[in-house]
């Protein structure tokens, strides 16, 4: 793994604070330039901007805490995503409530459309994923002799699959139209 | 295929599409997708989007085989 000097890192969370800066100033324009659609491009490239930089913050904060020598890269690293994360959440939160504000539905006949399209597919893609769980448990444990799947994991991998999988589908569909 | 002139009465009316929104009481992204012609809408948007432009359902939305 290339190793950065701390002047080097130091260099480039400075880069990303100025691409922050950037987006900042380029949502300010758009702020400006009523009627045209705040473009998804600018919340993905904020997005990625500050999870950049909160990554290198925390890296940087938890290596000069625990020495450099130390094993705090991944744990800084999925710190430094999490908190972004909030960040950004809380950011695109934000943005709805004033949306409320200014009178605009939080739902329409769109997003109710898209709602019960991903609904629909969560549900039979779900299905499936639970039959094909059943099949592990009666046919590949018992007959097959594949590894125990106890009802705790199984449980919290299928809310899984049909959160992410519901999440997932939503964006598609939003973005696809 | 459906394309629709709703960018066209809009520039005209002088609305944006926030506006056009507002008006119509549904969420910009909405307009957006409708300009697009990638949203075909319920015809009683499709109905109070043709009134606020001044025009009809017909000359707004333009179906092709």
């Amino acid at each position: 793994m290339q190793s950065f000097t701390s002047i080097e890192i130091f260099i480039y969370s400075m880069l990303e604070i100025d691409n922050i800066m950037l987006e900042i100033k380029n949502i300010k324009l758009e702020k400006n330039n009523r009627g045209e659609r705040m473009k998804s491009r600018t919340l993905n490239r904020l997005w990625i901007a500050v999870t950049a930089v909160v990554v290198v913050i925390a890296v940087i904060a938890f290596w000069s805490k625990l020495g450099w020598e130390s094993r705090a890269l991944l744990p800084s690293v999925i710190l430094g995503i999490v908190i972004a994360n909030l960040f950004v959440f809380s950011w695109v939160l934000w943005k709805r409530m004033q949306e409320k504000k200014a009178d605009f539905p939080t739902k329409d006949e769109r997003t109710m459309y898209i709602e019960g399209r991903a609904g629909h597919y969560t549900v039979m893609i779900g299905l499936w994923f639970m039959l094909g769980l059943m099949w592990y448990i009666f046919l590949g444990m018992e007959v097959f002799g594949w590894p125990e799947l106890k009802a705790l994991p199984a449980l919290i991998i299928s809310i899984l699959v049909i959160a992410i999988l519901n999440l997932g589908l939503r964006w598609y569909f939003g973005r696809k139209g | 295929m459906m394309k629709t002139r709703i960018k066209e009465l809009r520039a005209r009316y002088d609305l944006t599409q926030e506006d056009l929104a507002r008006k119509v009481g549904v969420r910009r992204e909405t307009i957006v997708f409708l300009e697009k012609g990638k949203y075909n809408p319920s015809l009683r948007l499709a109905h109070r989007v043709a009134k606020v432009l001044n025009t009809t359902i017909e000359e707004l939305f333009i179906f092709e085989e």
